[in-house]
């Protein structure tokens, strides 16, 4: 294996050592058909079935997967509703002005890292648009032409490496932010706010990467942000890329977004049209006990999620289509094991800046993708 | 004490995840103090402390770090710190990842297995 980061060695070398699994419905093995149709007879008896996960599937799955939750009257949701959701939707929406990752490496001369640690989240980053790329207009990385800030509460190994750092205290974004604009109105600002000010009344093009801390220190209410981003635009080009976390948050986000209009937390019961909410999001149905029947798709909420809310699921009948046997996939009373999309499934994807990538098949498929596991299910419904 | 817990994501705890489940563990079960809190609670680096509020209790070895912030604690991403992480929508449409209300204390326990804290969601409670 040749040039992948340490995330991407490890995801390709636990794809190719993995074993292939065999499929289990209530702890026993069972066939691919037993499962389909242990799997179909859940949703089908269930009143408020659950689509969740998404995020590590094809584009091209994800639309079975949404053809799958109109045929069931399911809630969809995915980690973008407790991630960057918020941000996604503003930006596909097109109220929140974003640019490609090949843009920022090429025409950006201030880059902020905002509540985000790349070098441990997203290890090519800095290698490929930040802080080692040569722009096209300005020499970047070391050479002080390009500006690369970070907004952080502690140190990390891309604090170290950016040039310029403001250091908050813990929750303290929503107040650093106000005292920016503060100081972008000529009015009295502490000398850190003033000073990042300066940076982007001095920039042409400012390039704000949004990590979780920024997302989490202000509620998931980003309207300070969106005024910080605004003032930038006034001044100059500005957009903001969302550093989400899955391969392929983006890919849902759009594609649900193409079928419904929106990005996350959708619901097709009732046949009606789609409903859109927060009541929608998995975090509100499982503590509100409306979950009956769980669908997870390429996702671990057993130890992904807080611990009260995986309790809500003590009775709840759950579905688990993973390539790796997850604790969520260990305790499914139907699993099914899958071939790992990028690795043995091709198809497409979008990047954190919304570029449809294609993820060719690195070698051949041992057991059905997640997307043909999911055909097999809507076929099982009719 | 009192601590509000910080979590963060580890390249290396993820890259351990799937293929070695005692380095994921080494990665997963610390958090990471202050050096006057440490002092504070006279534990040293490499001691087991234990993490608890309503949401349950783990064991995991206390780190040093200068650059943490007083009265906070710094731990990866991962089922022990899920273990005592909420989310009460009427407080915040997110759950509680970056502010975690937690009691450190020392302890002579050794670290929570991460066995245990997997079993103890396998059994959803």
């Amino acid at each position: 294996m040749e040039n992948a980061c340490l995330k991407g060695s490890a995801f390709f070398r636990a794809a190719w050592e993995r074993r292939e699994g065999t499929c289990r419905v209530g702890g026993r093995e069972a066939s691919l058909e037993e499962a389909v149709t242990a799997a179909s007879g859940l949703l089908k008896g269930a009143r408020n079935p659950l689509i969740y996960g998404l995020d590590n599937s094809t584009i091209e799955a994800q639309q079975v997967a949404l053809r799958l939750a109109r045929r069931l009257g399911a809630v969809v949701d995915d980690t973008s509703s407790f991630c960057q959701g918020a941000l996604t939707q503003g930006i596909i929406t097109g109220k929140v002005p974003t640019c490609t990752l090949a843009e920022a490496a090429q025409l950006a001369d201030m880059m902020v890292y905002w509540g985000a640690n790349p070098y441990h989240a997203h290890p090519r980053h800095l290698s490929k648009y930040t802080y080692y790329p040569r722009s096209q207009y300005r020499e970047a990385g070391w050479m002080p032409d390009v500006v690369l800030a970070g907004v952080d509460v502690r140190e990390t190994e891309t604090s170290i490496t950016c040039h310029k750092m403001f250091w908050l205290s813990p929750g303290g974004d929503r107040e650093f932010i106000g005292q920016v604009m503060s100081a972008l109105a000529g009015k009295e600002a502490s000398m850190q706010a003033a000073s990042f000010a300066t940076l982007i009344e001095e920039a042409h093009f400012t390039v704000f990467f949004v990590g979780l801390g920024l997302v989490y220190s202000l509620g998931n209410d980003l309207d300070p942000f969106l005024g910080l981003l605004t003032e930038a635009r006034s001044r100059g080009k500005a957009a903001a890329v969302p550093m989400v976390g899955h391969f392929n948050t983006m890919g849902f986000n759009h594609t649900l977004y193409g079928d419904t209009g929106y990005v996350n937390r959708v619901s097709f019961a009732n046949g009606g049209g789609p409903q859109h909410g927060p009541e929608f999001s998995i975090l509100r149905q499982l503590r509100g006990g409306a979950v009956d029947c769980l669908l997870v798709v390429g996702a671990d909420p057993f130890t992904s999620l807080p611990h009260p809310l995986v309790s809500t699921l003590a009775s709840v009948p759950i579905i688990c289509l993973d390539p790796f046997p997850t604790p969520t996939f260990e305790g499914a009373q139907v699993a099914i094991p899958v071939a790992p999309s990028a690795v043995e499934v091709p198809g497409t994807a979008r990047r954190m800046d919304g570029e449809v990538v294609t993820l060719p098949q690195a070698q051949t498929a041992r057991g059905p993708s997640d997307g043909e596991v999911l055909g097999r299910l809507l076929e099982a419904l009719d | 004490m009192e601590f509000r817990l910080i979590t963060y994501r580890d390249v290396f705890q993820w890259a351990a995840r799937r293929q070695d489940p005692a380095a994921y563990q080494e990665h997963s079960a610390q958090v990471r103090l202050s050096p006057e809190d440490m002092k504070s609670l006279g534990v040293r680096s490499g001691d087991t402390v234990s993490l608890s509020n309503t949401g349950g209790e783990v064991v995991v070895l206390a780190r040093a770090d200068a650059h943490c912030p007083a009265g906070h604690g710094l731990m990866p991403l991962s089922a022990y710190a899920n273990r005592l992480s909420g989310y009460d929508p009427q407080v915040s449409p997110l759950p509680n990842f970056k502010n975690i209300p937690v009691t450190i204390q020392p302890t002579d326990s050794g670290v929570t297995p991460l066995v245990e804290v997997e079993r103890g969601v396998l059994e959803r409670g």
